[in-house]
């Protein structure tokens, strides 16, 4: 019973006796469960290698999956524009679950509309929806743009969004010159990362496609950035610091930076920063376009490439020491500016700190999920380390990813005894944690369950996570983090060795018994 | 701020429709109003339960949502499989905080995410394979499950899928109940078609599984109907029950087990929280098993003592005796709680817009702290709702449906209350203005909110975020200057 | 023609629910009240008026029927 100076929330409320004793008779006299052996050897049983056997067979079911459909990644892709309202053509649940999504992430506001499809839209198609949808849109919202991406209703019934935006003008519901772009983003083909990709194509196609005339590569001497599906808040404004320190004239195309991260200071700012329209028309004359994820990006490259005639540097993502030290030179190369003192000063604060920490990493065997740049972005990092990473799980996984990520691990002898497991889920990630234990799970806020069942086997079997990635829920701010350039680095071996120092306490701390190596200094 | 009158309550309703188009405006002006006690039938004065305008910011969900989400996802013994594209499923896992005491994995699987994640063959060549085939993967991984239970996703109803056969054939081969569940995301207009339809599949697939089973009843058997268990509510509630002498043998849905709700057709009264999500079947109940039901509320200890003494009405002495003993046995702990926090909160206003009891049901634990609701909305509700919230409300107090960002934030603007109550997708923008806000779906990562013991919560939940000294923040001291000597200069 | 339940409401009255309409409400007249003959037209206390075809009186409530809008007021 609670008592007003010691009021109890769930934890440890339903710990108490009265609570455990209800529990426990719930259990026993309604739920007709099974018995306490059964369930024991059944758990016992899922942590074998038979079970894994028969998990991995399985071909129509996806269990935990570490990703998530398009309209997502292409919501996110507009937000990146200077006042654009995302708008998306399609059941109206879906744009809630995708704000949700962003604002347990961000914790953030998160400003999309829908058109709101219902039975009769899948009947007679949602075109009628798009035209009030847009009317409304244009009248409320004070946007200088709205991107408009698709959910799978839409998909399947084959909505014609060009030709509905196009009627939108003709029939006067929205002005005729209003910027439109879109971009059809079915929720069963790839994943949010294509979202992104075919939302930015959508974008600067609009933008670009019919005014290439009189545009010249190189002649605004700037250098275009292509962030792709990117959570963390810190990488936007790293890169841009780099570029600034190095004196270079960049664009960056698509920049939420400033739209996640609002001052709460009495007013609510639906849209703040972001790329300007005048800045996407000015791209193609840029020099080129680096794209930090450069595997996610096969469509958006095409476009850049076909079309403003740029031609891509073949480069990784900007993670770690040497991919950075990449990255920088081949913006020295492209610009002719130098890198600078205060960067090469960066990379030696960097490669110090490894020195540092080298000692509690070396060794360590860690297990990855999430996206595939950011794993090989990780993996980079780990190899720098002399950490082994043991298995990978790309849910959203390509064959450009699998190449990549072969020729990387094969580079270095803490990488060659690593798995790569494309298209699995994170139960097949639970299995492999029980039959080949890492040290560490490094992935999103996805990863904790498996924390949770490795422990239930038994403390000596308990697989840690280490929260980088997307989404992160469960842990407040990190996503104002940097995982790219030599500061990314910094904020990655902070993490990963304190991890390491974190589990070594929790599993020293008990006196007169393993008190030793329960140290002071370290 | 000063009491609104009706005419200014009207007249600020007026003022934040001028921004809409025509079409918008006529129709948003019907699910807006001021409330008026002496009206009987909300039909009269407020329109629910339609389609939500396009293109503007509704914060609405689907039929998937009611359903998969609410309804069923807090079985704890059923696998919910998300059938179609593979977002619906990460999107609706874990963020309710349904409860539930079990091993997951082994017995229990409201956490884990089961999806088809439907690739675009499926689409064309349709998903019934792929079903069928899943449902035996699912066995062959999770013996111990209880049955199964497919959520459709759009596609899944536009592609001409027959889930229902598929269902009635592996049921049969694998010896276990398979319910196929309609909740498209494009039926309805909200999630309160999920609801129903989530219902329909349980009356179909699970009511009257046991009608000719024998069951050792009591004179005291209850059941708790429409308590998803967040942050352990329906503990929370259970307890009381149990405490007053009553035999609860089903939780509807949190914490809940197919088995309970095989056996709820045997009990005396069903008991039902969330109306808009499970009366439907409470009614069927009642006309198919003669079962009455009642509404009851359970946040704060005014309207639970109300709720204790309603429920005990319906049984004997005993029972009515059990009701007051634990009344009484509470008491004292809630008067401490309401001696410490409502000198902190009196007198402060509230606004509230949420799913589809909580804008009523927590009137009284407000009013219990001395707190005021000054605005209430739903995103999903009937007119049914609104006939019972006319008359929690005071009068001249706003009441809206299917609230738009834009007009919430406006009422707020021009009503500054010191506590908003609704969902994480208006949260943060409140947080940017400065105004002290309580997640009232999840409660806002605490709980739990129902019952005595989630009284105490609740009122410590509410003092911590109207009283926290971050809200004092938001203005820097060199502009508050500024703006007193602008003050000055304009005087 | 539409669903609707009747049923007991707790003042002993009897109460009309039609969920299409979200309509409930107390039956403040019912045209045939025997136990041969029930039902015909009934008045809601909202004003609004409705026909079931007359059936025995029903042994148990609530009950689903059909009904036929005659008026109704919203």
């Amino acid at each position: 019973m609670q008592t007003v100076e010691d009021t109890k929330p769930c934890f440890p409320l339903f710990n108490e006796p009265e609570y455990r004793e209800l529990i426990k008779n719930k259990r026993e006299q309604f739920e007709e469960t099974i018995s306490k052996e059964k369930i024991a050897e059944t758990f016992a049983w899922t942590t074998t290698q038979e079970y894994q056997d028969l998990n991995f067979k399985r071909e129509a079911l996806t269990i935990n999956p570490a990703k998530v459909c398009q309209p997502l990644g292409g919501a996110l892709c507009g937000m990146g524009f200077e006042k654009t309202m995302v708008y998306i053509h399609g059941s109206q649940g879906c744009v809630a679950y995708f704000r949700t999504y962003f604002n347990r992430h961000f914790k953030e506001p998160i400003a999309f509309i829908a058109d709101s499809m219902t039975e009769d839209a899948a009947v007679f198609g949602g075109q009628k929806n798009v035209h009030e949808g847009l009317q409304n849109a244009t009248k409320l919202y004070d946007a200088k743009m709205i991107a408009v991406c698709t959910t799978c209703i839409a998909e399947v019934i084959g909505d014609d969004l060009g030709a509905f935006i196009g009627n939108a003008r003709k029939e006067g519901h929205v002005e005729k010159d209003f910027p439109i772009p879109y971009a059809n983003t079915p929720s069963f083909v790839g994943s949010h990362i294509t979202g992104w990709d075919n939302m930015f194509e959508g974008i600067v196609s609009y933008f670009t496609q019919t005014t290439m005339d009189g545009k010249v590569v190189g002649s605004n001497k700037k250098i275009n950035i292509v962030p792709g599906f990117e959570t963390y808040l810190g990488n936007y404004r790293v890169i841009k610091r780099m570029l600034k320190e190095m004196d270079v004239d960049y664009t960056f195309l698509c920049d939420p930076e400033e739209v996640l991260d609002t001052p709460a200071n009495g007013e609510y700012q639906m849209y703040a920063g972001g790329t300007t329209i005048d800045e996407v028309k000015d791209a193609p004359n840029a020099i080129t376009t680096l794209m930090l994820q450069p595997t996610s990006l096969e469509k958006s490259k095409k476009f850049i490439e076909g079309t403003w005639n740029h031609e891509v540097p073949k480069l990784n993502i900007p993670m770690g020491v040497e991919w950075t030290d990449e990255f920088l030179m081949k913006v020295s190369e492209v610009t002719g500016k130098p890198i600078p003192e205060s960067l090469l000063k960066e990379r030696g604060r960097l490669v110090d700190m490894m020195t540092d920490s080298h000692a509690w990493l070396h060794g360590k065997k860690m297990a990855l999920f999430g996206d595939p740049d950011f794993l090989l972005g990780l993996t980079k990092v780990l190899l720098e380390l002399g950490v082994e990473p043991t298995h990978i799980v790309c849910n959203n996984s390509n064959k450009r990813w699998e190449k990549a990520m072969k020729k990387l691990l094969e580079s270095s002898p803490y990488g060659v005894h690593a798995k790569l497991y494309p298209g699995c889920d994170l139960w097949h990630m639970r299995s492999l944690c029980f039959t080949d234990k890492p040290d560490f799970i490094v992935g999103s806020t996805y990863g904790k369950t498996i924390q949770r069942d490795t422990l239930y086997k038994g403390p000596e079997f308990e697989v840690p996570l280490i929260r980088l990635g997307f989404p992160i829920f469960d842990r407040h701010h990190l996503h104002r983090m940097t995982t790219l350039g030599y500061e990314g680095g910094m904020y990655l071996v902070t993490t990963l060795t304190n991890a390491v120092l974190e589990r070594l306490d929790e599993k020293t701390k008990f006196m007169n018994h393993t008190d030793y190596n329960f140290d002071i200094v370290r | 701020m000063t009491e609104l009158t009706r005419e200014a309550a009207q007249a600020l309703i007026e003022e934040v429709l001028e921004v809409y188009p025509e079409k918008a405006k006529k129709d948003r002006a019907k699910h807006l109003m001021v409330n008026d006690k002496t009206i009987e039938q909300s039909k009269k004065c407020i329109t629910s339960n339609r389609k939500s305008v396009p293109g503007v910011m509704t914060q609405r969900g689907c039929a998937y949502a009611g359903s998969k989400g609410v309804v069923w996802g807090p079985i704890k013994d059923i696998i919910d499989i998300s059938h179609g594209p593979v977002g619906c499923g990460a999107y609706s896992r874990g963020g309710r905080r349904n409860y539930y005491a079990g091993t997951s994995g082994v017995d229990s699987f409201c956490d884990i995410n089961f999806t088809s994640d439907f690739q675009e063959k499926d689409i064309v060549f349709g998903g019934d394979k792929k079903l069928a085939k899943l449902i035996d993967e699912l066995e062959g991984l999770f013996p111990l499950s209880k049955g199964i239970s497919v959520q459709s996703e759009c596609p899944v109803g536009l592609i001409g899928d027959d889930i229902e056969a598929v269902s009635k054939k592996k049921a049969a081969e694998i010896g276990k109940t398979i319910i196929p569940v309609r909740c498209e995301g494009f039926r309805g207009v909200s999630q309160s078609l999920g609801h129903h339809i989530a219902n329909d599949a349980v009356r179909d697939w699970i009511i009257s599984n046991r009608d000719d089973q024998a069951f050792e009843s009591t004179p005291y058997d209850v059941a708790i109907l429409g308590d998803y268990n967040i942050g352990g509510d329906a503990w929370a509630s259970r307890i009381l029950l149990e405490e007053m002498g009553l035999r609860v043998v089903a939780q509807w849905s949190g914490d809940g087990t197919l088995a309970e709700m095989e056996n709820t057709p045997k009990v005396k009264l069903n008991l039902l929280h969330c109306y808009r999500s499970m009366n439907y079947i409470a009614r069927h109940m009642e006309e198919k098993y003669g079962i009455p039901w009642l509404e009851y509320n359970f946040f704060g200890p005014s309207k639970i003592a109300e709720s204790l003494r309603d429920i005990a009405s319906h049984f004997d002495d005993t029972i009515k005796e059990g009701a007051e003993r634990v009344i009484e046995k509470y008491t004292p702990a809630m008067n401490a709680i309401i001696a410490k926090y409502k000198p902190r909160l009196q007198g402060k206003k509230v606004m509230l817009y949420v799913g589809g009891l909580r804008p009523r049901h927590t009137i009284g634990a407000y009013e219990d702290l001395g707190m005021e609701v000054i605005g209430a909305g739903y995103e999903f509700a009937h007119n049914d709702d609104y006939d019972r919230t006319m008359k929690e409300m005071k009068d001249a107090t706003l009441i809206y449906d299917d609230v738009t960002g834009y007009e919430f934030e406006e009422f707020v603007r021009k009503l500054k209350p010191d506590l908003i109550g609704s969902g994480i997708k208006e949260k943060y923008a409140f947080h940017k203005m400065g105004v002290p806000f309580r997640q009232l779906h999840s409660w806002d990562y605490s709980g739990p909110y129902h019952g005595f013991d989630g009284f105490a919560v609740f009122a410590r939940d509410m003092d911590m975020t109207v009283n926290n000294p971050c809200w004092g923040m938001l203005k820097a001291p060199w502009l508050k200057e500024e703006a007193s000597a602008d003050d000055l200069k304009a005087a | 023609m539409a669903n609707i339940m009747v049923r007991k409401a707790a003042d002993g009255g009897l109460s009309f629910y039609l969920p299409k309409r979200d309509i409930e409400d107390r039956i403040t007249s019912i045209e045939f009240d025997t136990p041969e003959k029930w039902g015909g037209e009934i008045r809601l206390g909202n004003g609004g008026v409705y026909f079931i075809d007359p059936i025995p009186a029903p042994a148990r409530l609530p009950i689903s029927l059909r009904a036929r809008r005659v008026d109704c007021v919203e």
